[in-house]
């Protein structure tokens, strides 16, 4: 029984020695292309401007490691330094988005609440549904201004929530468009306000 | 150049130190990830926020890469102003450890 035994475990390091080989091997042969994708992949999560840069340092970067392990390990590396360099880069937009936003919504409320004013102080003059459209532009105009604050993060990272790179990355991108939508819609809502100013001013 | 200033976390002081012990000469991001033991994901993201805030400036080593046979490295140094940053920076972080010590 000792002696089957035996022979069996020889046996396994045998087959386990070649199939590390061979997997070795296999791993070399492979980790040139898995090193190329990893680094395309990082540089394709990049913001456009840095993309050309980072292609070129990182191969570099990697050919200076030694081992295959060691080379993929770094290679994983910059998927994750290219979120948080594009999660750094969404950030900085938004909030650069956010303070051109709040210019045009500051400037917007302060006609709609013109225009509140006049349809108050005016009641003889304007007709009912203008001084509810007035209200109802004012109040849209608050909501907006509300709403930017809860989708513009400014708080820190901790480690924990570094590991959200990609899906906050991916999220801040949607922030940003939202923004810009919003800052849209602002600038129409403004130039109906004016209008109805313009309108009420000339009775 | 940025205006805001690079948030000082122990990881950036360890690049800041690596960049400071050899100011005379230039040094690759691969150099200073093996100085500092910092992992690729963690040290590209902080010389990003160094360089933009001017503390540190990079170029291409001036070699074709044709030459070389491989793609060219891109080499770090500390400013003027980063090297000003740093020293008030790593003074402000002794003088409480020096505090920690004597309790």
């Amino acid at each position: 029984m000792a002696l089957i035994t035996g022979l069996g475990l020889i046996a396994v390091s045998i087959l386990t020695a070649a199939l590390s080989r061979i997997l070795a091997e296999e791993m070399g042969a492979w980790n040139p292309s898995i090193i190329r994708g990893l680094i395309k992949l990082a540089v394709g999560r990049l913001p456009e401007g840095r993309r050309e840069r980072f292609q070129e340092e990182w191969q570099s970067h990697v050919n200076e490691v030694p081992g295959q392990i060691g080379k993929l390990l770094v290679a994983v590396g910059f998927l994750l330094a290219a979120y948080k360099l594009a999660w750094s880069d969404w950030r900085n937009r938004a909030r650069e988005r956010r303070v051109s936003f709040l210019v045009v919504v500051d400037e917007a409320l302060s006609n709609a609440t013109r225009l509140v004013n006049l349809t108050l102080s005016h009641k003889d003059l304007v007709p009912l549904e203008r001084a509810e459209q007035a209200r109802l532009l004012l109040s849209e105009l608050q909501e907006s201004r509300n709403h930017l604050y809860a989708v513009t993060p400014d708080t820190r990272l901790t480690w924990i929530l570094n590991l959200l790179h990609p899906v906050k990355a991916h999220r801040l991108a949607g922030t940003v468009e939202q923004i810009e939508h919003q800052t849209k819609r602002i600038k129409q809502l403004n130039s109906r306000i004016r209008n109805l100013l313009g309108e009420l001013e000339r009775k | 150049m940025g205006t805001d200033q690079p948030r000082i976390t122990t990881q950036t002081l360890k690049v800041l130190a690596a960049l400071m012990s050899r100011t005379q000469d230039e040094i690759s991001g691969a150099e200073i990830a093996r100085t500092t033991k910092l992992a690729s994901g963690t040290l590209y993201p902080i010389l990003m926020r160094l360089e933009e805030a001017g503390w540190v400036e990079s170029r291409w080593e001036t070699e074709d890469p044709h030459e070389l046979g491989r793609p060219r490295r891109r080499f770090y140094q500390v400013t003027g102003v980063g090297l000003r940053k740093a020293r008030s920076a790593f003074r402000e972080l002794v003088v409480p450890l020096k505090e920690f010590a004597w309790r």
